[in-house]
């Protein structure tokens, strides 16, 4: 198994928020993680980086228990990215995992360069963090993440606290990431985020009750979500989409 | 009977190195029973705006005027102003300080010497959807959405005639968010004036609201929700109002005149 868990439950005191959860995550794989507030996604997707420790059951990575050795190849992304900003500028700020792991500083400029390029802030290396849009600060947070070489990705609900200029900027940092093959799972209640998704996995109550192709979940009301725009145009006003579109807006 | 603001100019750090102009000779009249969303980029001069109306801002510049009483004006009391304006902040449950949901929801109107009946307690909870046991509750354990209900109703309870509610949506699951909508529907059919800031203006669209359109602290527009997305893409581009698939199409019903068609789609 590349990334996944068995029998994995997790506890708050008493308060089982996951339980008996299963996964098995292919490499390359671009996942999302649907549930209402509570559900159990964030606490999960903790789990499965290693932050928080499983009450019982297992997350594997590459068929091995995730342990302090193998968890730094998960990389965890906030929701809010002021959680994850320490540095004085930008450049200091995704250097400071690699600095942690005594990168030598040549390798270290090499891989920092990378990290920002993917996420589009290049030229910015010596901004204020604090001076950034919340979009920029999130793209930073996701530096922060690449520049340490993390063969599976978490998102937590990334762009619930940016506009729509902010979001879009994370749009295009996930596309890049796909195009890389990445291996990502993003927790949301945004279509818009789960537009690039082929697999949904939805949490209720703590428990997996649907996992498979996101066509097949958004045919199915599994749980109630926002629909994308264009099957609720299709579903709820029984009309074609393209066709209205074409009539309409020519 | 409104609220009015009246060539409002507002600057952080007036005369220190740190200025930083937030508001520009604003312009705004909010009568009652009306819904506006006030909208435009991160930092365009929304939250100053909010915090100008009730008085925890005052005007360096012009006149804010809460039915005709003036925010800045010395011998009104500003708990007169701010009893009739309650403010939902974004994640408003980060309020929180009270061991009981009770004490949460009692603590505005205790503050304005206002004593709520148990009847009245029990008609804010089921306008919310929440349950009467969940008065002993502790509030830090309830759910997200369950936490921005009782936010929600701790201003309620002291029967503000405007209600100010700062990006209500975000974060919430489908089911929390269409409770918050109609909720604000509610309210406005209860003859509530409601003032919402945002950047999802696609949520708000069957609303039909007025727009005040901020950009760097100045009014880009002002007027009716349909024309305000009839505006030129690139301008609103530029003020950080992007339109979204739905917006797109409702739009283009509108140019084709097709009226049903384009209420269809905002009711979606």
């Amino acid at each position: 198994m590349f990334f996944g868990c068995k029998n994995l439950s997790f506890k708050y005191g008493d308060n089982e928020v996951l339980k008996n959860v299963n996964l098995e995550i292919e490499k390359g794989e671009f996942i999302g993680l649907v549930g209402y507030n509570g559900s159990g996604k964030s606490t999960l997707l903790k789990v499965m980086s290693g932050i928080l420790q499983p009450y019982s059951g297992n997350v594997y990575f590459k068929d091995e228990p995730l342990d302090e050795k193998n968890r730094i190849k998960i990389g965890y992304i906030f929701q809010n990215p002021e959680n994850q900003i320490i540095g004085v500028t930008v450049e200091e700020d995704v250097a400071f995992g690699l600095e942690n792991i005594g990168v030598p500083r040549e390798k270290m400029i090499e891989r920092i360069n990378r990290a920002l390029s993917i996420v589009n802030l290049k030229g910015f290396e010596h901004a204020d963090p604090n001076n950034l849009s919340g979009g920029q600060k999130q793209r930073l947070a996701i530096a922060s993440i690449l520049v340490m070489g993390p063969e599976v990705i978490l998102m937590d609900e990334p762009t619930s606290m940016l506009d729509p200029k902010g979001r879009n900027e994370i749009y295009s940092v996930i596309k890049n990431l796909i195009k890389m093959g990445e291996t990502i799972i993003i927790a949301s209640h945004q279509p818009s985020d789960l537009e690039e998704v082929d697999r949904i996995i939805a949490l209720d109550k703590g428990e997996i009750i649907f996992d498979g192709l996101k066509e097949e979940f958004y045919s199915k009301n599994i749980i109630d979500v926002e629909l994308p725009f264009k099957t609720k145009i299709e579903k709820k006003l029984n009309l074609g989409f393209e066709k209205l579109v074409d009539e309409l807006c020519q | 009977m409104s609220i009015k603001l009246e060539n409002v100019s507002y600057t952080y750090g007036l005369n220190t190195p740190f200025e930083k102009e937030a508001l520009f000779e604003i312009n705004l009249e909010i009568k009652k029973g009306e819904m506006w969303l006030i909208v435009g980029h991160t930092g365009s001069g929304k939250t100053t705006l909010i915090s100008l109306i009730n008085g925890l801002l005052l005007p360096q510049k012009g006149d804010v005027k809460v039915e005709g009483m003036s925010t800045k004006d010395r011998k009104i009391n500003i708990k007169d102003v701010r009893k009739k304006i309650g403010i939902v902040f974004q994640y408003a449950e980060s309020q929180f300080f009270l061991p009981t949901v009770k004490e949460e929801i009692l603590f505005g109107p205790n503050n304005f010497g206002i004593e709520l009946t148990g009847e009245q307690i029990k008609y804010y909870l089921d306008l919310v959807n929440l349950p009467i046991d969940y008065l002993d509750k502790n509030p830090f354990e309830l759910s997200g959405g369950e936490m921005r209900k009782v936010a929600i109703i701790s201003i309620l309870s002291y029967n503000p005639d405007y209600i100010i509610f700062d990006e209500p949506t975000v974060g919430l699951d489908y089911n929390t968010k269409q409770s918050i909508f109609s909720l604000i529907k509610d309210l406005h059919d209860l003859g509530k004036t409601i003032i919402v800031s945002t950047h999802w203006i696609n949520e708000f669209s069957n609303f039909k609201p007025k727009v005040l359109l901020l950009k760097e602290g100045r009014e880009l527009f002002k007027g009716e929700f349909d024309d305000f997305i009839q505006m030129d893409e690139q301008l609103l581009f530029d003020a950080g109002i992007i339109l979204d698939e739905k917006l797109q199409l409702y739009k283009c019903a509108l140019k084709k005149g097709q009226k049903d068609l384009a209420e269809k789609i905002s009711n979606l």
